[in-house]
């Protein structure tokens, strides 16, 4: 009775408090008006105090200089605007003279694009501006008020202050005067000191005759941003501040645990990319009318904004990465399957669960183990009692060719017993707070210091960390997940650093804030490469690091994940705009965890998620400490069946993943891509973010709705759609269509035009398919044309640098299919060979022949052929034993080495 | 020694070839499909034919895998592997050629990969079922132990069945004319101390009048400031009152909305685990009195002594009211969390985080008593309970010593102390005459329970050897705790504790013990808690956990449930693969010949 009562009770009160749970979450975070920096410049029109002195304009090839004036003020700042080769133009504002303002290090970013300069020539100068033109590019500078405008081929592309929004706050010495929140700001008990003062921007950036804007992640929302002055939460800019955000909600603009200040726009024939490189907080409004607005407030540092052009979302990405970088090149084991929980808690259940794979059949490569398996929480240690033989059981993992992850955050524990506290301590290796001793901060072990990764000299020796000999209890199988690395310090405000906390040259953590997560994460990388170079000093060992923090260039250095989700459809959802805003802005390695972090997934929850989960270009299945256990075969036979079948897949994909990850490592392209991306002349796809392209040659449409029977897909024109289960083709009919889906998988389409590697053998692991056969699915256009690539290495050295890869072309096309060497530009010929074959080859979209069709394959190398009848069957015998839709060319022993030729004739 | 082994291998690898010409992996119950008959293999199932030369062709032609028995071309493919020495083994075709070796044979990779442990498997079978057999008989004999066990302990009960009734009426006698003497006792001494209050106010009176005379004076000399430091400290009251958190109060809660777990939400250092360090084991076991005491609140008649606590009738005190107005308290402390906490709450029952409130408050109390007197009462209790009726097997040392040592029985130690005077010592009389009463009523309750409560004891009433035993299993988290014939409980941390299920019974053929009706679960319905019985050594609980939602299940192994059936199946099995050794032995040494 008495407990009737309770529950009765609780029941009345969650209902009440179920709205304001939400507000709740918000109130722990900051918003513009409760910023100083942010409410004393959002929409405030002061643009027009700046103007540029016209005798201080100065053009040197590739270098426009000149003086802009705060006329209120009278205060001078130095603006430099630079044409480069690498198809964008970058512009600095600093004061004039210098004062030192922070800059992003130069190692945020790649080398060689600063001195690859692109001639400007002054079209026109009048007495109020300067018309220069760099390329295709036209930048026309207005004097007074401060404008400029770039267009590409005379169509408009961007424009900066039309809206009278820019600002530059310059250093001021303290008056009595001076408005609150200048020199000082408290939030939640906690007091920020400004001893520099006021020195915040506001970037005023108008994307004329666009109607849609990505990017800036990374936050849970819609992939074509929203427009900030609408209805909450979305009356609330952008915010770019690494946090860790507990519990983030689905939908909001608020930050969360990485910052990329890249936007891109698109509109037909245009895609306009802008970066501006600054580290410090940021808040970014969107506006919508003719034109998107947006304005960009940044806390302290320096304007640096590089403008990217180009005719299509390719160029630009290509473009961004000429700066930024392009995305390291992975493992092959790292896109295999990832098996992590808080926690695996001991040698015994790491066995159980690597043998639950085995025994269920289903592949998988990598086994995780959270902050439980350490010594109070002192990373790169091992609770004694429950791993007492870390080196066997990781040996043991291993000799099924499968790897080991351990956790290791960047709050070291307070307590000088422990080594990496001590040396580090003695060294002078920490953050320091605003009196200059190191700070002390509370997170997972309690008290703790933060390293400070901003400094070379702690990266170096933090990367010593990590070899075999220092790292103990750790072998060469072992690789490394960096959490917590936002900073994310319980007892800060805003569960980070202190912005008044100091870091190497005196640099305030206001400045460089999102820079730490990426800082942490390249040293740990540095320490596994060090290793590999100790393991295999000729070829080395890719590192593999996981990190949830990140910023521009963290794509070089390794994966991250998108935190602390929720077992919730509406998470699962929301992970898809999530992943494609991250490919937009140039880290397409990154993936949401499978199931859902926090609460406990239903059988079709995690069914439908590892349906969706085989194609992020990380996968990993993840869960909190508090839930019921969920590895794959716990939820009864046919959900094991179908998430066996599901990871299954992904191992068959691998080929094509990989391929694709070596476009992202030559080119900066996505893995994932928006349908716009692919498809970037048709205007009703800009916003569709419900389907998404796996490289240019694969639709997938998720489920993301439970006891669903039916969706309907989208199928963009001009192209012919083949589902990649049966092989049948996508009748031409309407461009959206209604589709029956069961719970055995999601709908996935073969792009007319394509050809996709596979391997089709369900082996235990990417290591265990190594030396497996090849299929080839070939799936015609509507001129019976096809072309794919197949990118193939040692899948864990660096020796493909030096050469050691192979990467082919295949062409279909006059009813040939040839294999030819893929050239690369400006990467070494790959000179690899190994003895693989193709085993298979699947042609889709043959026109029917009456009496069949033969296959004549001639050798490339000898010019022998010989001819073998094709027969109608399966796409595959796994997914789609009985059906007959595909026409199969049995065993012709391809090999992937060497150029040939199979000739397609009717019989 | 070593030379013949290796000679009985490589003879073992020969014989393996020469008797398995053909077919590759080939289980032999299907050995009637691949005769090769005019050329043909026809898939197993669905009935397409292919020409035989296709059969492990290394290509999958066949929907069923069956023309691929060995090699890797077939997602769904099945690989035998003989083994010969050891068990065969279906393997799934993924496993064949991928560098692993899978069968002890060495038969599912290439020749050469992968050396031939078959004969060694085999010994180490051998020598597991040997000891698995010298285990059993250990077993079997606890187990009659255990009968007599029993039967001692239902006849002990038999005895005091027939006078209990009169041993219970003379102990309430006592315990009512000692309480009498007490009243009459304390009336007097009230009397007493009335008189001496009144003569000590007086003089308190006479004093306060003095200082204030002097005080007003002072005040006057100087000034305003007495005035000012009334102030300022009425400040620090107030700021004390709505301090903020201090930066570890900070963390901690941060770390809180995470996770609840302690262990994992970073532990002050003093608590933390240490892996060489002596001081971790006792601060479990200080954890583990904290639960252990919670369970003496809601559960009567565990068959342990039972401690007078100064919190208890205010405890029982608490009406539902009071209830659901620690429920609101609770709801707004953690306003400030999020939402997964109370939806946390809410799937764990309101009524769980009721009562974990109550513990909370209770440890504050114990926390905030001092330890002393606990060796007193310790040694106390233990004589009382050898005076009880005997548990039918002795409990394990491990836990007696995690008896709860709490500060609740500081006022049983006070009295004792000062039983020099008269009122002392009655009290310390009736302190011991409501023990004699207790025990008492617990005789009752096993007499009621053991004797005419229709339980079901197994045969030969086995099961009653573990009557009046709890048995607990540790997770990381969790701990699941089962009292045979009673309750079964889960404990987190050591603050919050669910009961999972009471006795329910066991299945009909004795290998399952059910505990239902257990607590409310939300969305769900009362808990329930399955513990799967088998043979073993000793009376261990194990691997409890939460396979669905407030649905618990464990495994508990005993002597119990040992049986000469098995044992004879184990020396049987022994004998077959001694005999199988001997012929293979025979059988190489005959081809080497």
């Amino acid at each position: 009775m008495r407990r009737a009562i309770a529950l009765g009770v609780g029941l009345a009160l969650l209902g009440l408090l179920l709205p304001g749970s939400l507000a709740f979450k918000e109130n722990e975070f900051k918003k513009c008006a409760q910023t100083s920096f942010c409410s004393r410049n959002r929409n405030v029109q002061q643009g027009a105090n700046f103007e540029i002195v016209p005798a201080s304009v100065t053009l040197n090839t590739a270098t426009l200089t000149a003086t802009l004036m705060n006329k209120q003020a009278s205060k001078h700042l130095q603006l430099t605007l630079t044409a480069h080769a690498d198809g964008f133009v970058r512009l600095l504002i600093d004061e004039l003279p210098s004062v030192g303002r922070y800059q992003v290090p130069s190692d945020i970013l790649v080398s060689g694009w600063e001195t690859r300069k692109a001639a400007i020539k002054e079209e026109s100068r009048s007495a109020n501006g300067v018309v220069l033109v760099t390329g295709d590019t036209k930048l026309e500078l207005n004097y007074a008020p401060f404008t400029l405008a770039v267009s590409v081929k005379g169509v408009p592309a961007l424009q900066l202050n039309s809206r009278n929004l820019f600002n530059f706050e310059h250093r001021r010495p303290k008056q009595d005067s001076d408005p609150a929140g200048y020199w000082e700001e408290t939030w939640m008990g906690h007091t920020d000191t400004k001893p520099k003062g006021p020195e915040a921007m506001s970037l005023d950036l108008v994307f004329p005759g666009f109607s849609h804007v990505y990017g800036i992640p990374e936050r849970a929302t819609s992939l074509s941003l929203k427009a900030t002055n609408g209805n909450a939460p979305y009356g609330e800019p952008y915010r770019l501040y690494n946090l860790d955000v507990f519990e983030y909600l689905d939908d909001h603009p608020f930050g969360l645990y990485g910052s990329i200040p890249v936007m891109l726009a698109h509109k037909k024939g245009l895609t306009v990319g802008v970066y501006w490189n600054n580290a410090a907080e940021m808040f970014v409004d969107v506006v919508k009318g003719r034109d998107v607005g947006t304005q960009w407030i940044a806390e302290s540092g320096v304007v640096d904004l590089f403008v990217f052009t180009g005719a299509t979302g390719p160029a630009v990405l290509a473009s961004y990465a000429k700066v930024a970088g392009t995305t390291a090149l992975p493992q092959l084991f790292s896109l295999g399957y990832h098996q992590c929980r808080w926690n695996y808690k001991d040698e015994a259940d790491v066995k159980a669960v690597d043998g639950g794979f085995d025994a269920h059949e289903i592949p998988y490569d990598v086994l995780w183990l959270d902050i439980e398996h350490t010594n109070g929480k002192r990373y790169l240690t091992w609770d004694s009692s429950l791993f007492p033989n870390p080196v066997a059981m990781q040996e043991d993992v291993a000799s099924r060719g499968r790897k080991m992850v351990t956790i290791v955050d960047p709050h070291v524990k307070r307590d000088s017993s422990y080594y990496i506290f001590s040396e580090a301590e003695s060294a002078g290796h920490y953050v320091k707070n605003k009196h200059g001793s190191d700070f002390d901060g509370w997170c997972w072990p309690g008290q703790s210091s933060y390293l400070d990764v901003t400094s070379p000299v702690v990266r170096n020796w933090w990367a010593q960390q990590f070899t075999t000999d220092k790292y103990q209890g750790s072998t060469k199988h072992l690789y490394i997940w960096n959490d917590m690395n936002e900073p994310s310090v319980f007892n800060g405000p805003e569960i980070t650093m202190h912005k008044d906390n100091l870091h190497y040259g005196n640099v305030e953590h206001r400045d460089n804030h999102n820079l730490f997560g990426v800082y942490y994460h390249m040293g740990t990388a540095d320490g596994l490469k060090l290793r590999g170079s100790q393991v295999d000093p000729e070829n080395g060992d890719r590192p593999f690091v996981l990190s949830r923090a990140f910023f521009s260039g963290t794509q070089r250095v390794g994966p991250i994940w998108t935190g602390d989700n929720a077992a919730q459809w509406s998470h699962l959802k929301v992970s898809v705009p999530m992943l494609l805003t991250l490919g937009l802005t140039g880290l397409p390695y990154s993936g949401a965890d499978v199931g859902g972090f926090f609460g406990n997934p239903d059988a079709e929850l995690m069914t439908r998620w590892y349906q969706l989960g085989i194609y992020y270009p990380f996968f990993r299945g993840h869960a909190h400490l508090e839930t019921q256990r969920r590895e794959p075969w716990l939820f009864g036979p046919d959900v094991t069946a179908r998430i066996r079948a599901a990871i299954r897949g992904r191992y068959a994909l691998l080929p094509h993943i990989y391929t694709l990850f070596r476009a992202a490592n030559t080119t900066g392209q996505p893995i994932l891509r928006p349908l716009w991306f692919e498809f970037p002349e048709q205007e009703d796809l800009y916003a569709e973010e419900e389907e998404f392209m796996v490289g240019s040659s694969m639709l997938v449409k998720p489920v993301t709705a439970p006891s669903t029977f039916t969706v309907d897909v989208t199928f963009p024109q001009g192209s012919r759609w083949y589902d990649a289960t049966t092989g049948a083709p996508v009748p031409p009919k309407t461009k959206t269509q209604r589709v029956e889906v069961n719970l055995n998988g999601i709908p996935v389409y073969y792009r007319g035009g394509s050809v996709v590697p596979r391997r089709e053998r369900p082996r235990r692991s990417t290591a265990a398919q190594l030396a497996d056969p090849y299929t080839l699915v070939v799936a015609a256009d509507d001129k019976g044309e096809a072309e794919g690539q197949l990118y193939v290495d040692d899948g864990r050295s660096f020796a493909f640098q030096r050469g050691l890869y192979l990467h082919r072309d295949f062409k279909f096309s006059g009813n040939k299919l040839t294999s030819t060497k893929h050239v690369e530009p400006g990467v070494p010929d790959g000179t690899l060979t190994v003895p693989t074959t193709i085993e298979r080859v699947v042609f889709l979209g043959l026109p029917a022949a009456k009496k069949g069709y033969k296959a004549v394959i001639s050798d490339g190398v000898s010019g022998a052929k010989h001819t073998v009848a094709l027969e109608a069957g399966p796409l595959s015998m796994a997914a789609a034993p009985d059906s007959t839709q595909a026409l199969v060319l049995r065993k012709p022993d391809l090999p992937v080495s060497h150029d040939w030729t199979v000739e397609i004739v009717q019989v | 020694m070593r030379g013949s082994v290796a000679l009985l291998l490589l003879a073992g690898l020969a014989l393996c070839a020469n008797a398995q010409n053909a077919i590759r992996g080939l289980n032999p119950d299907l050995a009637a499909h691949y005769s090769g008959a005019g050329g043909k293999f026809t898939c197993i199932s669905g009935g397409k034919t292919i020409p035989f030369k296709q059969v492990n062709d290394d290509y999958c032609d066949c929907a069923d895998g069956s023309d691929e028995p060995g090699t890797a071309a077939c997602h769904n493919g099945r690989f035998y592997c003989r083994n010969l020495g050891h068990e065969p083994k279906l393997l799934a075709a993924a496993f064949v050629d991928d560098g692993v070796c899978d069968c002890c044979d060495g038969s599912d990779e290439v020749k050469g990969k992968c050396s031939n442990t078959c004969l060694q498997a085999s010994a180490a079978h051998r020598e597991s079922l040997k000891s698995n057999i010298a285990q059993y008989e250990q077993a079997l004999a606890t187990k009659a132990d255990f009968i007599s066990q029993a039967r001692a302990f239902k006849q002990k009960l038999q005895t005091k069945a027939a006078t209990i009734d009169q041993d219970y009426a003379a102990a309430q006698a006592e315990v009512e004319r000692l309480k009498a003497e007490v009243s009459r006792l304390e009336a007097e001494e009230s009397v007493q101390r009335a008189a001496e209050e009144a003569q000590r106010a007086a003089d308190q009176a006479a004093q306060e009048q003095a200082a204030a005379a002097a005080a007003e004076h002072q005040e006057l000399n100087a000034g305003s400031d007495g005035h000012a430091e009334r102030t300022l400290q009425e400040e620090g009251q107030q700021a004390s009152e709505e301090r903020e958190e201090t930066p570890e109060e900070r963390g901690r809660r941060i770390a809180s909305q995470w996770t609840n777990d302690p262990e994992a939400a970073g532990v002050p250092s003093s608590q933390e685990h240490v892996n060489e360090g002596q001081g971790e084991g006792e601060e479990h076991e200080h954890h583990g009195d904290y639960s252990h005491q919670d369970q003496h609140d809601h559960e009567d008649g565990d068959g342990e002594y039972h401690e007078p606590r100064p919190d208890r009738d205010e405890q029982e005190a608490l009406s539902e009211w009071e209830d659901f107005m620690v429920f609101v308290g609770i709801v707004q402390e953690w306003g400030a969390r999020w939402w997964h906490t109370l939806k946390t709450v809410f799937q764990k029952g309101i009524r769980d985080e009721v009562l974990a409130h109550r513990e909370r408050q209770r440890q504050r109390v114990q926390e905030a008593s001092s330890n002393q007197g606990n060796q007193e009462t310790r040694g106390r209790r233990r004589q009382r309970q050898a005076r009880a009726v005997d548990s039918p097997t002795p409990k394990p040392a491990r836990r007696q010593r995690s008896r709860p040592a709490t500060a609740s029985s500081q006022p049983a130690a006070a009295r004792i102390a000062d039983a020099s005077t008269p009122l002392g010592e009655v009290r310390a009389k009736l302190y011991d005459a409501e023990a004699t009463l207790r025990e008492a009523e617990r005789d009752k309750e096993r007499i009621a329970t053991y004797l005419y409560g229709n339980l079901d004891f197994g045969p030969e009433d086995i099961f009653l050897a573990l009557a009046d035993q709890c048995f607990t299993s540790s997770q990381t988290r969790w701990t699941y705790e089962a009292c045979i014939f009673k309750h079964a409980v889960q404990r987190e941390g050591y603050s919050n504790s669910v009961t999972v299920g009471r006795w329910s019974g066991f299945s009909s053929d004795y290998k399952t013990m059910l505990f239902t009706g257990g607590d409310e679960c939300w969305n769900v319905g009362p808990r329930s808690f399955t513990v799967a019985m088998s043979c073993g050594n000793e009376n261990v609980l194990s691997d409890g956990e939460e396979p669905a939602t407030c649905a618990y299940s464990a495994k508990f192994t005993s002597p119990a449930l040992c049986n000469d059936e098995e044992l004879i199946g184990l020396r049987n099995q022994l004998a077959n693969l001694e005999a199988f050794e001997r012929e293979v032995a025979e059988k190489i040494a005959k081809d080497e010949l």
